[in-house]
């Protein structure tokens, strides 16, 4: 329907005055499997929890399957405005423009607000502390959401769940509380979690860096399987899966996106010198 | 022996144990529904103050809440009770009797303690857990009351355990609005026999009968929701 899944325009965040992402720019089509590289403090993460609202961008635009999720360039005038000399004309025209823009912004976000919940369950999100819920059982994690959201019948939902528990070869679990899993497998059923909720874009935030390293293959093992039918934007320092199952390489570097290319011309021919020099120290 | 004759005179072939009994059932019926009115009282006004949002209403919600938690934990509870049996109340034009007005008091004083006690829970739960339940699509109230007050509510037992000791052994103040209760109900005893020792031995042993009982039963509901312990 729409070519591109997610566009991201120009968007900004900053936490006090570290300005954190500096303008990003990205265009996700539907079935991209976009592996996010960077080194940390980069942005990386932050651009992930923006695209699905954890963290409220500053600025720019964030549209998912045609539809606005995010749109504020008042962040931006404030900056301008704030640089202009307090006494010039310029000054108090901006200030106006302000005035007049947050206003139109502070109703518009309203209405977006109400879509945000509807919103995010089209994202799927797998966090790197995997954050299950202690006090559900495995099927509980995975039938609370759907059961409640999208209203699926009991039934339903938990034979929806054990199917997908059986693509990541944890059927046998169902029962067990998150306490008693590994950490492969918690991150497994998070990952099962959050497709129960049949999402349009799935979002790894470093999905493999808790890890203990013999466990991090049955959860790439599984990425990789399930790259194959989804769209997917991975931040991950999981080189094995970046080469083997995406399609899109990104390097960030200082709150943007330095380069972009197909896996195995970002690693294996990289153009930026932050690039040469990331490369040098991770491989 | 001679206090062993004495409890039975007073509390047994005089009818002592009426009284008593009455005393025990309205301190503890009291305590027991002054701790759930505070339990769920507390968990409200915890989450409010747990929203993030910062419109008008919601800044006005929690000045509100912020204001009869610092009179509740400001005042004493002596103090709640004379102003409402005698002010609050009749200013109100509402009569229900010095039992209910009682259990009200308690429920409200209880509450602001116990805001606090579940706003240390709830800041107890890992942020990752809300965060997990908003990006799955929870709003969040669905995200507070499915995903973060049982876990903080778990994690606060043991205090919500002491809360419960506190308000069973402060019911031992409501004589003064006329209500039975277990110390006024042993004063009495005291005062019409004019034997005060017995009745005094008596009164501290129920009290901490009562608190043992309690302290097992936290320990029970601890027990229970281990299951699923990291």
């Amino acid at each position: 329907m729409f070519e591109n899944l997610l566009e991201i325009r120009e968007l900004t965040k900053s936490f006090g005055n570290n300005d954190v992402l500096k303008g990003v720019n990205l265009e996700v089509r539907r079935g991209d499997v976009i592996a996010v590289i960077g080194a940390s403090g980069c942005g990386k993460s932050t651009l992930l929890r923006c695209i699905n609202m954890l963290e409220k961008p500053d600025g720019g635009e964030i549209k998912l399957d045609g539809e606005v999720v995010f749109k504020s360039s008042l962040h931006a005038l404030k900056q301008k405005q704030n640089q202009t000399d307090k006494k010039s004309p310029e000054y108090s025209a901006l200030k106006e423009e302000c005035k007049l823009i947050g206003k139109e912004e502070a109703a518009g976000e309203k209405k977006r607000l109400k879509l945000l919940n509807s919103y995010r369950e089209k994202t799927g999100m797998v966090f790197q502390q995997f954050n299950l819920f202690p006090h559900l059982t495995v099927m509980q994690n995975i039938t609370l959401a759907p059961m409640k959201l999208k209203k699926t019948p009991k039934e339903l939902a938990e034979s929806q769940a054990i199917e997908l528990l059986n693509k990541v070869g944890l059927a046998e679990k169902s029962g067990a509380y998150p306490s008693t899993l590994s950490g492969g497998q918690k991150q497994r059923i998070a990952i099962v979690r959050a497709l129960a909720m049949q999402p349009e874009i799935m979002l790894f935030d470093e999905p493999t860096s808790a890890l203990d390293p013999e466990m991090v293959s049955e959860v790439v093992n599984v990425m990789i399987d399930l790259a194959r039918s989804m769209t997917m934007i991975v931040v991950t320092h999981e080189l094995r899966f970046a080469k083997n199952a995406a399609n899109r390489a990104v390097f960030m570097d200082n709150g943007r996106i330095c380069e972009e290319n197909s896996p195995k011309l970002l690693f294996n021919a990289p153009q930026s010198p932050r690039l040469i020099d990331f490369l040098s120290k991770v491989l | 022996m001679r206090a062993i004759e004495i409890f039975l005179t007073n509390f047994i072939d005089r009818g002592g144990y009426e009284l008593t009994l009455e005393g025990l059932k309205n301190t503890v019926l009291i305590a027991v529904i002054g701790l759930l009115i505070g339990f769920i009282l507390g968990g409200i006004i915890a989450v409010v103050k747990a929203i993030y949002l910062n419109s008008v209403a919601v800044r006005v919600i929690k000045a509100i809440c912020g204001v009869y938690v610092a009179f509740m934990r400001g005042t004493p509870i002596i103090v709640q009770l004379l102003l409402g049996h005698y002010a609050i109340f009749p200013l109100l034009g509402i009569n229900i009797g010095s039992l209910p007005e009682a259990i009200v008091i308690f429920g409200l004083n209880s509450g602001a303690y116990m805001s606090e006690i579940m706003r240390s829970g709830i800041n107890s739960v890992d942020r990752g857990q809300s965060e997990a339940g908003r990006a799955l699509g929870f709003s969040f109230s669905a995200t507070m009351f499915r995903i973060v007050l049982p876990q903080a509510v778990k994690n606060v037992i043991p205090t919500i355990g002491n809360e419960f000791i506190t308000l069973i052994k402060e019911t031992s103040v409501l004589s003064f609005v006329a209500v039975v209760d277990l110390t006024r109900s042993m004063q009495a005893i005291a005062d019409s026999t004019l034997e005060y020792f017995v009745p005094y031995i008596v009164l501290a042993a129920m009290y901490l009968i009562l608190v043992l009982i309690i302290t097992g039963i936290v320990k029970l509901v601890e027990k229970r929701y281990a299951v699923s312990e990291c």
